[in-house]
């Protein structure tokens, strides 16, 4: 490992698997393939870690769901519209 | 000469609500992180509902709902939600390093005290933190942000539902990352869960000077590879 040795801003592979580093929760994007380009580089790896672990934080909590009153009445909603007099002007 | 559209390609209203409810959950928190209020995010989410609802005939079958779902609550929200809010102030995306975080916390320079400065700080990083300091970017870069790195959408998708060049959504990424990363450490640093930053280089950088304006396009070749454009 070239621990030390290289600046990640200065090492185009790292940035482009650094901005290619999305939420592992929410995305189906291979992580693991992402981190074995930079796994010679101990400085690059950890940049990349550290974006990860970034992404994974930002992940709404389970209090930014839906109560089940509103997943019921959006359920109702639909059930109830006449699409024919459903007007969306701004769609 | 236009293909006909079939009747196996187009989306049956009839099954919308089995096809979209799956999304609830989603489209609920990007709209809870959009306007902050759980009533203001009902609404988006029923009024995204009730727009897809009708035009889901329109909807290729087989397609991305996801992204065509999001498309529309993102529409939804800057035509009716944005202009009531207060602008966030003006930031400069220009003035802030690559990898913020990493070069305060992680870097070289900082390697002495970096692994327990990241913990400290990310351990005390809450939703309302997240929120704030994605409140603190400018609309395009904020959006551009919340789809990738929270929602998990790839450049491409963010695109279509933006509307806007791939290359466009990169740069917003790009800037809006960085400048998210330094909000984040400004907390860490008010509540001294990371150090002072030392009379270094952070926030003038060399990149700064590349000169690409505010919205410039990237393009794939430039600043990503194959594996992250999907």
């Amino acid at each position: 490992m070239n621990l030390g040795d290289c600046q990640p801003l200065q090492c185009d592979k790292a940035m482009n698997c650094i901005d290619g580093a999305r939420n592992p929760l929410a995305s189906a994007v291979d992580l693991n393939q992402l981190r074995g380009q930079l796994i010679d580089c101990g400085p690059c790896l950890n940049a990349f870690d550290l974006e990860v672990k970034l992404k994974v934080t930002m992940s709404p909590s389970v209090s930014e769901l839906p109560s089940a009153d509103f997943r019921s009445r959006i359920t109702q909603t639909l059930a109830a519209v006449d699409l024919s007099k459903l007007e969306i002007t701004d769609f | 000469m236009a293909v006909p559209i079939t009747s196996s390609s187009v989306a049956d209203p009839a099954t919308f609500t089995d096809d979209a409810m799956p999304f609830m959950n989603q489209l609920f928190a990007t709209a809870m992180r959009m306007t902050r209020n759980r009533a203001d995010a009902e609404d988006l989410v029923q009024e995204t509902f009730l727009k897809g609802y009708r035009a889901y005939e329109r909807f290729e079958a087989g397609t991305n709902l996801r992204a065509w779902l999001f498309r529309i609550l993102t529409n939804s929200y800057i035509n009716n939600y944005r202009k009531k809010q207060r602008r966030p102030h003006q930031t400069d995306l220009e003035d802030v390093q690559d990898l913020y975080l990493y070069r305060r916390l992680g870097g070289n320079e900082l390697a002495t005290i970096g692994r327990s400065a990241e913990d400290q700080l990310f351990d005390q990083i809450t939703d309302s933190t997240i929120t704030d300091a994605l409140e603190e970017l400018p609309e395009q870069y904020r959006t551009a942000v919340m789809l990738a790195d929270i929602e998990g959408f790839a450049y491409k998708e963010i695109a279509e539902i933006l509307d806007v060049p791939i290359g466009t959504v990169m740069s917003r990424l790009h800037r809006g990352r960085k400048k998210l990363q330094e909000q984040l450490y400004e907390f860490g640093r008010e509540r001294g869960y990371v150090p002072d930053p030392s009379d270094d280089d952070v926030g003038t950088t060399s990149e700064a000077a590349d000169g690409d304006g505010n919205d410039a396009e990237l393009t794939p070749a430039d600043s990503t590879d194959e594996a992250a454009v999907t």
